[in-house]
């Protein structure tokens, strides 16, 4: 009814201080929830991406998880390596295009450092198969001449404050400060990659070659005492990799995916692992989910603490408004016009915090948008993102609802005892 | 011929509360058309009770109310918030006008819950509900520069004629009245009471005026004493 809508909105504007600071509260936290769903959404798009265009991920026997978390995320370590013949061999599988080989386990100042080839510059594919992109520079030349050439990724290169022509020391194994270091053989960065907001931003690229020329002088985790080979004499041993961590594998057709990974789990040579990069994400998102999900369900009661707010002022105002709604049951309004009166108030108290909410969470993100696409290389949509929103919205005003209904109760009964005649 | 009454009460028994002892017993009371009727009793005596009965606010345990040949007790609650708007005008005591709205849009809420009241209204004047509202404003003494103001920003006498006013817009047949001079100064008190004498005669209302004050009751037609008519003894709660 139009009269009621008017009147609760004259009513309302009338008491407009502690309501518009509610609105604010409720605004706020409407803000925070769907902030949260937001990132969470975007965190888990680009967690999904990390990897994409790859069929297969193979490796040593292990679990799939624990695959992924070395293989894309550089987390953790492999407890096996891949014999270079058994890669040899997958590349002779008539189904495959293309192998990246991966070689973890070393770092440099906590990134992880990756040994690949070429192959890795042309055939890697995230986010919606978008090739990686240098942002200066050019890739490692994979020769013998260009062995101690190294590729950075994007958040490499910014927090510490590398450009190209620099000269950077790699550590042996990977983890804190205390690590071995692979002094004697510095390498060059030739080329710095564009943000991509995954793992690659984290990672600094060499050649396989490089390596094992790290290593020629080193056994069981140290150098070998007395025994130093310079940086140009390592042209003169045999540079090829005995074995790899993993390597990421591109099929002809997607069809054969499931043949091709039968095939490699029966592998004869060695025990052997594939896994769908897309399956395994899956898994791996259910673990990191439960952060998520408890982001969520905080976000959730602060809205709840925010239409706790708003039932509290409506209901401290409702013993000043007696005497408004004595002369409006005298007017001809019902209890049912006094009860719709309360919920309009809050349910629009409500919607107007939801609807501010939405525009702050637009104006941060238009506003942080361009920082966060260079820091993470992913950006918060200034739009609603998704069906997930659209139901928290809902789940909001149905909430807003519920929460009128208690002031609506309460002023009922005050009007039906009061009658026309307050006793205050 | 008689006339049925315009307002009837019979047998009537009514308690806030079903262990209480009643605090209304009433047999019998009638108000004709265009009577003027000074309801008498002092404060708790249940004058505000018996008014909440007759505006179909309070149901009563036993008995009927009847206004215009209407069973109003016997209605239901949508049915009984729809009479009383559309044929009794209220005023009260004081603080009459809703806080946020103006004075021109305190007189007109009645038509705003009531399409009878606003047919009548319009009947009245013609083609607008709002020159009606501002044809009794003029006639209750309250200048035009007042319309658009928020009702709070007028004294207690200009509050009070504001009331008459929207009790008297759409001509309903009934006007009750709760002590509605008891916050005027004497003065104001003689002016608001034959002010509103003369626009309830010129809207052919019967009026029930209700007041603890009986030097107000010579303009009446006719003084009931509430303490004569109610064979309840007199409780505390009925104030």
């Amino acid at each position: 009814m139009m009269v009621l809508l008017r009147l609760a909105l004259a009513s309302a504007w009338n008491r407009r201080a502690t309501l518009g600071l509610t609105v604010l509260a409720v605004a706020l936290s409407v803000t925070m929830l769907l902030g949260v769903e937001r990132s969470r959404l975007a965190a888990r798009e680009a967690f999904a991406q990390s990897v994409s265009g790859t069929d297969l991920v193979v490796g040593a026997r292990t679990s799939p998880v624990q695959l992924m978390l070395y293989a894309v995320f550089r987390l953790g370590e492999a407890t096996n390596n891949v014999r270079w013949s058994s890669i040899e061999a997958l590349q002779k599988n008539p189904a495959v295009a293309w192998t990246i080989p991966l070689s973890l386990g070393d770092s440099h100042r906590g990134f992880a450092v990756l040994g690949t080839d070429v192959g890795y510059f042309e055939h890697f594919r995230y986010g919606y198969r978008r090739p990686l992109a240098l942002a200066d520079g050019r890739a490692f030349s994979g020769t013998v001449d260009g062995v101690f050439e190294a590729v950075i990724g994007a958040e490499v290169a910014r927090s510490l404050h590398y450009g190209l022509g620099q000269r950077i020391v790699l550590s042996h194994g990977s983890g804190g400060d205390g690590l071995a270091e692979h002094a004697d053989k510095p390498f060059t960065v030739v080329g710095i990659l564009a943000p991509t907001g995954t793992p690659v931003d984290r990672t600094v690229h060499i050649s396989l070659q490089a390596i094992e020329a790290i290593h020629l002088d080193w056994q069981g985790g140290a150098p070998i005492p007395g025994l130093a080979i310079a940086p140009d004499l390592v042209r003169k041993f045999d540079l090829q990799s005995k074995t790899v961590t993993a390597a990421l594998v591109g099929l002809k057709s997607r069809g054969a995916v499931f043949k091709v990974q039968r095939d490699i789990d029966e592998f004869e040579g060695e025990p052997l692992l594939a896994v769908l990069p897309g399956v395994a994400l899956d898994q791996l998102w259910q673990v990191v989910g439960v952060v998520e999900r408890t982001l969520l369900a905080v976000s959730a009661l602060v809205v709840v603490v925010g239409l706790a707010g708003m039932v509290a002022v409506v209901l401290a105002s409702l013993n000043e408004r007696r005497r408004e709604l004595a002369i409006l049951r005298s007017v001809g309004a019902g209890p049912r016009h006094i009860a719709a009166l309360l919920v309009i108030e809050s349910v629009g108290a409500t919607l107007a915090g939801a609807l501010l909410g939405l525009a702050l969470l637009a104006v941060a993100a238009l506003a942080a948008g361009p920082w966060l696409q260079a820091q993470f290389g992913s950006a918060l949509r200034p739009g609603v993102s998704g069906p997930g929103e659209w139901q928290l919205l809902a789940a909001v005003l149905a909430a807003g609802v519920l929460a009128g209904a208690l002031p609506a109760w309460r002023a009922t009964r005050l009007s039906l005892s009061d009658g026309l005649t307050p006793r205050l | 011929m008689v006339s049925a009454p315009v307002l009837q009460v019979d047998h009537l028994l009514f308690r806030w509360h079903p262990t209480r002892p009643p605090c209304l017993d009433i047999e019998h009371l009638a108000v004709q058309a265009g009577e003027r009727i000074f309801l008498h009793g002092p404060s708790g005596s249940g004058k505000s009770t018996l008014l909440g009965l007759l505006g179909g606010v309070l149901v009563p345990e036993r008995g009927q109310v009847t206004a215009l040949g209407q069973e109003v007790s016997a209605l239901d609650g949508a049915a009984r918030d729809r009479f009383r708007v559309d044929h009794i005008g209220f005023v009260f005591q004081q603080f009459n006008l809703v806080p946020y709205l103006s004075v021109l849009d305190n007189v007109l809420l009645p038509c705003r819950f009531s399409a009878h009241r606003a047919a009548r209204a319009l009947a009245n004047s013609d083609g607008d509900l709002r020159d009606e509202a501002r044809r009794l404003l003029e006639a209750l003494d309250l200048p035009r520069t007042l319309l658009a103001r928020p009702a709070t920003q007028l004294s207690v006498g200009q509050q009070q004629r504001v009331a008459a006013a929207r009790a008297l817009l759409g001509r309903p047949e009934i006007v009750i009245a709760d002590e509605p001079t008891s916050a005027l100064d004497a003065q104001t008190q003689q002016r608001f009471l034959e002010l509103l004498l003369r626009e309830c005669e010129a809207a052919q209302a019967s009026l029930l005026f209700v007041s603890h004050d009986r030097r107000l009751a010579a303009s009446f037609t006719r003084e009931i004493a509430l303490a004569d008519l109610n064979l309840a003894s007199v409780y505390e709660e009925a104030a």
